[in-house]
This record gives C-alpha cells, structure tokens and sequence, in this order.
C-alpha cells in the first residue's frame, strides 16, 4: 500500500513538473518560433539559442513586487493565478504519455480533463471581477462567453469519439487506435467508426482549443490593442506569470487531449515503434501549429467568435455525432 | 447603424481609452460612454503633446523654423516640410531648380511609401496580427536607409531649403531606388497574399464602419479616408503644385467607405507612389540644386499665402501671413490628420469597441500632428 | 463493519486517510457554502459556491463514483457558476453592499429554521442504520447510462420536460425583452 501509495506520489510529481517546465519553456519556443516568423533573431543571449531565458524571467518576475490595486477584492485577487495554474496542471496527472508512462490512469479521463478545464474559465472570470478595473471586466465577460460557447462542441466532439471507443478511458481510447494510421480517429477508416466526417471533427475539436486556451486568433479575453491586457492588466510579478503559464499548460493539455482523442496517442502511423517518442512528437507539431497560428492571423471579432460557435461549431458537431452513432448501429 | 440609442445613465459606463492605450498609438484620449461591448458615444481629448508649433512660427525666422515641421509628423515628415518650403518660395517669388523638384518629389513619394507601410503594420497590428509589422518595418528600413544617405537623417528630416534641397542625390542613391521598386513591388504581392487576402483580416474590415461622403466633407477629411468614400480628392491632382502634373499616376478611389476601402486607397498608394518614384528616376534632369539667385534674408512681401500638399495623412496646409519682416505674422499649420480624427466621435456611435478601435487604425493617426 | 472500528480507526490506516479526506472534503463543502451565503460581494458568493460544489465532487469521488464527480464540476462549476456569473454580469456590474437593515424576523427565524433542518438531518444520520455496501458497481458510464434508460427512465424523461419548459420559458421571456 505504502509502496502504491509512493508510486502515485511521485509520478503525480513528475507529471506537474512536466507540465511545469513546458509551460516555462514553450514562452521560449514561442518566443523563439515568432522570431522565425518575423525574421528576427529572438532571445539568443542568455545561455546556447537563448535557453536561460524562462528561467531568468521567472526569477526576475518573482522578485517583482505584486501589487494589488486599490478598491480591488484581495483575496481573489490572489486566488485567481493560482486557480489558472492548478487546473492546468492537475489535468497532466491522467495523461496517458504511453502505454507505461502515465501518473494515474482513470476510468473517466477525458471527464476529468474538461472538469478541469471548465475550472480554467472560473479564474479569468474572478481575476477579471476582482481587478476593479474596466477592461479587466470586459475581458472576463468575453472570456467566460466564449469558454461557454466552445466549451459544448468541444464537449461534443470529445464524446463523439468516447463512442466511437466505447470508453471515456484514456488508454482504452490509444490502445483502440494503436494498429495503424488507419485506426486513428481522424481517419477512421479500419476499426469501430467508418464516419468520413472526423477529420470535420478533428478540425472543430482543434479550433476549440484553440478559443479555450484563448490562443489567437481566439484571444479575446487578452485582446491587447482593445482591452490593453485583458484580465491580467493589473497583474504583475509572478501573478501575471502564472496566469502566462497557466496559458501555456492548457496548451499543452489541449494538444495532448487532440493527440490522445483524434492522433493515436503514443502509436505509430506504421505500427513501429510505438512509444512515448511518438507522442511527444505529436504533441509538440501540434504546439507548433498553435505557435504559427498565432503569429499569422490577426484577431477576429467577439460576435464572429460566438456566431463562428453557436451556428456552424455546434450544429456541424451533433450532426457528426448522431452520424457517428448511426454508423456504430450499422456496422 | 446609428440609430439613437435610449440608455438610462446608470446603464452604461465610461470608458476612458488612453491617454496611454496600446491603440490611440500615442497620446490621444478617447472618453466612451460604454453600452456593455457597444459605444454609446465618445469624445476625442487632444493635446496631451502640444508643443504650440505654430507661436514658434511666428517667433522664429524663416529657416529656423524649417526643422519645426518635420516634428510635427514623425512618420511621413517630407511632405510637411515641402509646404513649408512651397509657401515661403511662393511668396518670396523664389525659383526652384527643376532638379531639386524632381527630388523633392521623389523624397516625397518614399516617404510617403515609409509612412504607409508602417501604418500598415501598426494596422494589422491593431487587428491582432503581429508579424505583418516586422515585414513591413524590414521593408521601410530600405527606405530609411535611403533618405538617410542623403538627408542625414531617419526622421526628422531636415532636408528641403528655400530654393532648393540641402544635398544633391548621388549614384548610390538612385541605384538604391532603383532596386527598391522591384522588391516593393514583390512585398506588396506578399502583403496581399498574406493579409489583404485573409479571411478574418477581410471578416473584420468589410462593411465595417461605413463613412458617407457628407461626413468627411462635413469633418474635412481627406486621404484614404474620403478616396475610401468615394470623394476623388487628391492636392497632388487637384490642387497641382510642384512637378506632379508631368508624372502620371493615378489617384485610388473606392466607394464602399468601410475601413476595407480605406485600407485598400492606401495600398494602391503604395503603388501609385512607386510609379511616381520610378518616372522620377527616369527624368531626373541634371543642373543645380540650389537656385544661383537667392535673397540672404527670406522677408516675404506683406501679404496672406497659402499652399496645400498632400501628405501621407492627407491634404495640409500652410498658410503665411507676412508683414514683410524677418519672422511671419501668422502662420496657420492646417494638418489633416486633425479632421480625419474628429469625425471618429460621431462616426462611432453604436459600433463594438473593437470595431472602433480597427476603425480608428485605418484612420491612420498621428498623435502629435494633430496637437502640433 | 461494526460500530467500534467506525469510532476509533488508527489515522494511518486505510480507513483514517479516508476519514481525514471525508472530513476535509466536508470541511471544504460547509465552509463553501458560509461563504457563498455570508459575503457581501456576488463574485464572493459565486466562489464560495464553487469551492461548495468542488467539495462535494470531492465527496462523491470519494464515495467512489468518479463519473457523478466529474459531471459535478464540469455541469456544475463549469456551466452553472458561469451561467450565474452571467446574470451577475447582467444584474450589477458595480454591486451595491447590503441595503438597510435586516428584518426583524429573519434572525431568530431564520435560526429556528436552520435549527430544525440541522437537527433533522442530524437524528436522521444517527438514527438510520447504516451499512456499508462493498461495492455495488464501479460507477461508470456504462451503468450510470444503463440504469437511466432502463430503472430509472420514468425520471430521466421527466428531468427532460423540467428542462424544456425551462428552455421555453427563457425564451419567452427574451422575446419580451426584445419587444420592448
């Protein structure tokens, strides 16, 4: 029991300390990325292609003193980054790397995955209402519609494929598409689902991550030339930091869930070698795209977001599932 | 669009964008009476960086001021210097060699390519997208690099005389110019590709914020903003002055008055510009770039003159009132980004703040011309 | 299991952890919903509520039905909060603190009312003879999903009309601020 009991504890650590130091280290990446986009050097001088970068922001933001501003509620004020951070990165604890590699599988893991998500909506909500500042509230009311909007498609799409596998297990989800490239969900065409729709269901389940992780073109809530910062402006120190890393853990949550749900987890396309190489592969091309998205588009517009979610997003997601359902009954 | 909206006071609040705001790009302060994401009506606060350009113009000589216009806008300072220039000789009766015209033109013109490309980025960026700036910032340090050369400077150019220009171009210069016009042409096939083509970049800027033709004749807009409603107004067609009327180019108008419009007048300007830039290459005529009859002292005869250009932000105007001594009685600066932005308030009434935020970008403001 | 070892479990046994999770998951529940009931502020409220309802998800995972754990935090802190957060939004922006005085019967009231509630709930948890089910199933999806089409289905389409007229009612209810 003790043993157990250890074993949990210390992989739990593990997995938090994964998602801790992607979150510091994909602010490089990004950094880095949007350099190459805009053709500038980005940060080189600290340490070899400028490595010592987050670790040095880190320390500089948390000798940073936080201050609250005045008329603002304190204690919410406070509670806010650590809520944007906490969920994030308990979510890590049920993510299966590989068929070994994971802290504690559970029976219910993609429910898991979106509870914790849905927390993540809570603090922009609090940060922005207890900032007493107008923007911030502004920012915070976007925000929050817009988790609501594209929290149900995603939703939907998720269960899509939790009935295409006949489990919301995390592992079972991978192990269902381990064969080949053919069994994966986004080209399902061997295995339980013959719906030619699900690479439609890939690409809505992406772009939700997209608007819930507030990443461009989606980042309303931080809409920096409208709302100047969104609900961190009058966030400083290692508070603005959290919620910076908070951002970049839920991308990385975002990115695993599209990799277990549609890209065959840890498999192979070719059913060689299957392990967690593969899946930090996937994850972090995934990363990627996310990464030049944002570099690339500019921002759309808060009616085109939710217009863009309740009348194409939803619709097309439960046509796909009632589609998906049918198929199942059929074949 | 604007229909009245009937709000009880403690149903909206008040929303003060700026003085410091990532999109008044500067000092302007924008109060909005706010209607949750709706304006319900806002007021524009100016001079924040007033610097009473025009009290120094009456105080100072003639050349002394001649540094003062390139402070007034940072990013296009060429053309506000060639009315200056234009207005003194006029009335001084001061002949300009027609190399230095050619020149003045060319400058002019590059300038006005420098200005529109880093409103462009500054646009975009408004919008969202980041990376357009650093292209466009990469395109326009080839311009810098140009004018610098042969001004001595990046920004605040110094460079027009009466009579003439302070320094001739040289060979590099044009050779410089010459491969410029190509590569412009390139990133301008890029930039469309990439931005005027995007779909959310078009989502948000089509049909957005329409300005009818009465507004800007109302408010006195020029540039993109009354070409973008259908106004065919250009000083350089309209008004000729200088060499303009041997270069041909045409003036970009578009109808619709959406902030897609008036980003569009402004890219084909790009154009426009770079083919004025070329047949000025071609003609540039040799000879002096300083008249050889000169007066020491400028003293422009009593009298009212004015003299219109038109600069990147639009049509400006200097107008002289000279008692004949050393220093002008009056000297009135009319600078067009100061209408362009006073039509902002009744324009925006009913739109979302990021709508009148994008709107406000494609009005392409300049803070400290306005406040001068 | 008798009586006895329900007093007195060592702390570091299997059954002392989970008495020391139940009573923090407790703890958390109650002290949610006094602040969710005591604060001056909505947005104070609104936490306290949420901090409620992540307790009793994290009884109910303790009770071993992850599944029903789950969907407590994503329908009721991911959706209800929120959807409270938007009439908060839309009620008062700028909330007022408390207004005048209470009346004058709500304490003494209010104290005979949760008094008797409290006192209820408490006879009826040491009255009622509890026995402790080793398992009676693993509370997934599956049987969840089972039992309300097949025992349950009475309630479950019942539960769904409840929501259509809610549904209904909203919407009458916009159309008549969108006449005005």
């Amino acid at each position: 029991m003790r043993l157990t009991l250890l074993n949990v504890i210390v992989a739990v650590v593990i997995a938090i300390a994964f998602a801790a130091v992607n979150a510091a280290y994909l602010v490089w990446a990004e950094r880095r990325g949007a350099a190459r986009i805009q053709r500038r050097p980005g940060p080189n001088i600290n340490g070899p292609f400028g490595l010592l970068q987050p670790p040095l922001d880190g320390i500089k933001l948390m000798a940073k003193q936080l201050t609250i501003p005045g008329g603002a509620d304190r204690i919410l004020f406070i509670i806010a980054p650590i809520l944007a951070m906490f969920p994030a990165i308990t979510s890590f604890v049920t993510i299966p790397f590989s068929d070994t590699i994971v802290a504690k599988n559970m029976n219910v893991g993609v429910l898991m995955i979106f509870a914790f998500a849905s927390l993540g909506s809570m603090s922009l909500l609090i940060a922005g209402f207890s900032s007493r500042n107008k923007y911030s509230m502004m920012s915070s009311v976007r925000a929050v519609s817009q988790a609501v909007a594209y929290e149900i498609p995603m939703l939907i799409t998720a269960i899509t494929v939790v009935l295409i596998t006949g489990s919301p297990d995390l592992m079972e989800i991978v192990r269902q598409q381990s064969p080949s490239i053919l069994h994966w969900n986004i080209f399902p065409l061997l295995g339980n689902s013959h719906n030619i729709l699900m690479p439609f269901a890939f690409l809505i389940f992406f772009v939700c991550t997209l608007a819930e992780t507030n990443r461009a073109p989606f980042d309303l809530g931080e809409a920096e030339s409208e709302l100047v910062a969104g609900f961190h402006t009058e966030y400083g120190s290692m508070g603005f930091g959290l919620f910076f890393m908070g951002e970049y853990a839920n991308i990385v949550i975002g990115s695993c869930m599209t990799t277990i749900l549609f890209l065959g987890g840890w498999s192979c396309p070719f059913g060689l070698f299957p392990g967690v190489w593969w899946f930090i592969l996937k994850l972090y091309l995934l990363i990627a795209t996310f990464i030049w998205i944002r570099w690339t588009f500019p921002r759309t517009t808060i009616y085109g977001l939710l217009n863009l979610s309740w009348k194409i997003l939803i619709p097309l997601s439960l046509a796909n599932l009632l589609l998906t359902a049918g198929l199942i009954k059929v074949f | 669009m604007n229909a009245p909206i009937e709000l009880r006071a403690d149903e909206t609040f008040v929303l003060n964008v700026g003085p410091q705001h990532p999109a008044t790009h500067g000092v302007l302060r924008v109060k909005m009476e706010m209607h949750g994401e709706y304006i319900v009506s806002a007021e524009t606060v100016i001079g924040y960086i007033h610097r009473m350009h025009e009290k120094m113009g009456e105080l100072k000589t003639y050349p002394q001021f001649l540094m003062n216009l390139s402070r007034m806008d940072y990013l296009g300072a060429l053309g506000y210097s060639h009315a200056h220039v234009l207005v003194v000789e006029k009335a001084s009766g001061i002949v300009v060699p027609e190399r230095a015209e050619y020149i003045r033109a060319i400058m002019v013109e590059l300038n006005r390519i420098a200005s529109h490309l880093f409103w462009f980025g500054a646009f975009v960026m408004d919008l969202g997208g980041f990376s357009p700036l650093m292209y466009a910032l990469q395109d326009r340090e080839h311009i810098l690099d140009m004018l610098e050369a042969v001004t001595g400077s990046r920004l605040t150019y110094c460079y027009f005389r009466f009579g003439g220009l302070y320094n001739d171009v040289d060979d590099d210069f044009i050779a410089a110019a010459r491969r410029f016009i190509p590569r412009m042409r390139k990133s301008l096939k890029k930039y469309r590709r990439l931005v005027t083509d995007n779909v959310i970049f078009r989502k948000r800027l089509d049909g957005i914020a329409p300005l009818s033709k009465e507004i800007c004749r109302k408010y006195g807009a020029s540039s993109a903003v009354a070409r973008g409603s259908g106004i065919n107004f250009d000083v350089r067609k309209n008004e000729p002055y200088s060499v303009y009327p041997r270069f041909d180019f045409d003036i970009p108008v578009y109808p619709q008055g959406d902030s897609l419009a008036r980003y569009m007048v402004r890219m084909d300007e790009i154009e426009q510009s770079l083919r004025i830039v070329e047949q000025g290459l071609d003609k540039l005529p040799g000879g002096p770039i300083m008249p050889e009859k000169k007066p020491k002292l400028i003293k422009p005869p009593p009298g009212d003159y004015y003299q219109a250009v038109e600069t990147a932000r639009g049509s400006f105007g200097v107008r002289l009132v000279s008692d004949g001594g050393k220093t002008p009685y009056r000297l009135k600066l009319r600078s067009p980004t100061y209408s362009n932005m006073h039509l902002f308030d009744e324009a925006c009434r009913g739109m979302m703040i990021m709508d009148a935020l994008a709107f406000m970008g494609s009005l392409d403001l300049v803070i400290p011309e306005i406040d001068r | 299991m008798n009586p006895s070892t329900l007093a007195s479990p060592g702390l570091f046994t299997v059954e002392g952890l989970v008495g020391v999770v139940f009573l923090t998951m407790a703890a958390i529940t109650l002290i949610g919903g006094m602040i969710a009931c005591n604060s001056d502020r909505l947005v104070r409220s609104l936490s306290g509520l949420v901090i409620c309802f992540v307790g009793v998800a994290g009884l109910y995972f303790l009770l071993n039905s992850p599944f029903v754990s789950m969907m407590q935090i994503l329908i009721y802190v991911g959706a209800i909060t929120v959807t409270i957060s938007f009439a908060i939004m839309l009620a008062a922006p700028e909330e007022k603190r408390k207004i005048g005085p209470p009346s004058l019967f709500s304490g003494p009231l209010g104290f005979i009312a949760a008094a008797l509630i409290a006192g209820g709930f408490a006879t009826l948890a040491v009255r009622t003879e509890w026995t402790v089910h080793e398992k009676i199933n693993d509370g997934s999806m599956k049987v969840i999903g089972l039992q309300l089409l097949t025992d349950h289905s009475m309630v479950f389409e019942l539960v769904s009309v409840v929501l259509l007229v809610a549904i209904l009612g909203a919407l009458v209810i916009a159309r008549q601020g969108r006449e005005q």
